[in-house]
């Protein structure tokens, strides 16, 4: 066998177990998260207020990709998960917004297939309610902040609140100021 | 012509690497400043440069993060007191100097040219180069020329911030 024959055998063998490998820190990321915690299943209702797109990835090792995703609750001192309140990104170019839903544990997410905005993004969520008066009205709290690049709300949204860290997603900072 | 020693040889290439290094590296001064830039740290505070910056820049996705070499400290993103926490008490006066030593650390030698001649021809800079997005930013175009951020750096760099303009660039529009 020539030379150069083994030099591309050689070079193959080294691509595919280059290709092959997945990454170390990715896999450390996700056995960080454990297992399905109270013996859920996969999907849209499992594992509320985790960083959703350290799976949805296109490293996996889930197949469905989010472009962005996360969890609502109530407020910083109340863990209710919101239901059915609209989650709206508007890119800062000026483009049309996108809204989505938040599901039963206050869940939600637009795969990478169906978003088609460019980063930087402000976001806002939006609860509708019907006041004393029985009128509706629609409370809308908006991040204080832009999300640059990262869509997993987790991300910087992680309990407990730290020097780098929000704490999660709340519509109102005190449960009494929530609208009703 | 005798043939030079080794040794001397050793000698005329360290110093030589020894001159380059001086050449390049920027000189701190008693406050960890480079001296080079140190005429833009009081336009830097007085302007409202910083609170710009960390809105503009900061978020805790992009620079508010540990592994940014440009790191910056804001309100609403990274905090330098181990305390304090986002979205909590104003931006202070140690996260201001931490962002000024971020920012005019990246290319002080540029940057002091770019103060010499009156801030003409900012886009010299990375630092506009990638916020404009005319240079690969990952996070896009931050700023075009004429709006809020643009302008607000663009006359810091010159001496003079617009500090309503930097004003307007910390807040969502």
């Amino acid at each position: 066998m020539s030379r150069q024959i083994l030099t591309t055998l050689a070079a193959a063998a080294a691509a595919f177990s280059f290709l092959s490998c997945g990454s170390p820190v990715h896999d450390d990321l996700v056995a960080s998260l454990g297992p399905e915690p109270n013996g859920e299943h996969s999907g849209p209702l499992h594992r509320a207020g985790q960083p959703c797109l350290t799976c949805h990835s296109s490293l996996g090792p889930s197949h469905t990709e989010f472009a962005v995703a996360g969890t609502i609750y109530k407020s910083v001192d109340d863990m209710s998960p919101m239901v059915g309140v609209k989650v709206i990104f508007a890119p800062l170019d000026g483009t049309d917004s996108i809204a989505v839903q938040t599901n039963a544990v206050g869940n939600f997410y637009i795969t990478k297939a169906k978003f088609p905005l460019a980063y930087p993004l402000h976001v806002s969520v939006a609860y509708d309610y019907v006041d004393s008066a029985g009128k509706p009205q629609e409370y809308v709290a908006q991040m204080a902040s832009r999300i640059g690049r990262d869509g997993s709300c987790a991300d910087c949204h992680a309990d407990p609140a730290g020097q780098a860290r929000f704490g999660h997603v709340y519509i109102t900072a005190a449960a009494a100021d929530f609208p009703k | 012509m005798s043939p030079r020693r080794p040794s001397s040889l050793l000698a005329a290439l360290a110093l030589a690497v020894a001159a380059f290094a001086g050449a390049c590296a920027g000189t701190p001064n008693a406050k960890g400043y480079m001296q080079e830039t140190e005429a833009l740290h009081q336009p830097f505070i007085a302007g409202d440069v910083a609170p710009a910056i960390g809105w503009s820049c900061g978020s805790l996705d992009c620079h508010g993060t540990v592994a940014r070499n440009m790191r910056i400290f804001s309100q609403y993103g990274l905090r330098l007191g181990t305390t304090d926490t986002p979205g909590g008490m104003p931006i202070t006066q140690s996260e201001i100097d931490a962002d000024f030593r971020s920012v005019s650390s990246l290319e002080p030698e540029i940057m002091n040219q770019v103060v010499a001649d009156g801030g003409a021809h900012p886009e010299r800079l990375t630092l506009i180069r990638k916020a404009r997005g005319t240079e690969h930013h990952k996070g896009g175009t931050i700023m075009v020329p004429g709006d809020h951020l643009d302008t607000c750096l663009t006359t810091w760099l010159a001496g003079a911030p617009n500090q309503a303009e930097c004003d307007a660039a910390s807040q969502p529009p």
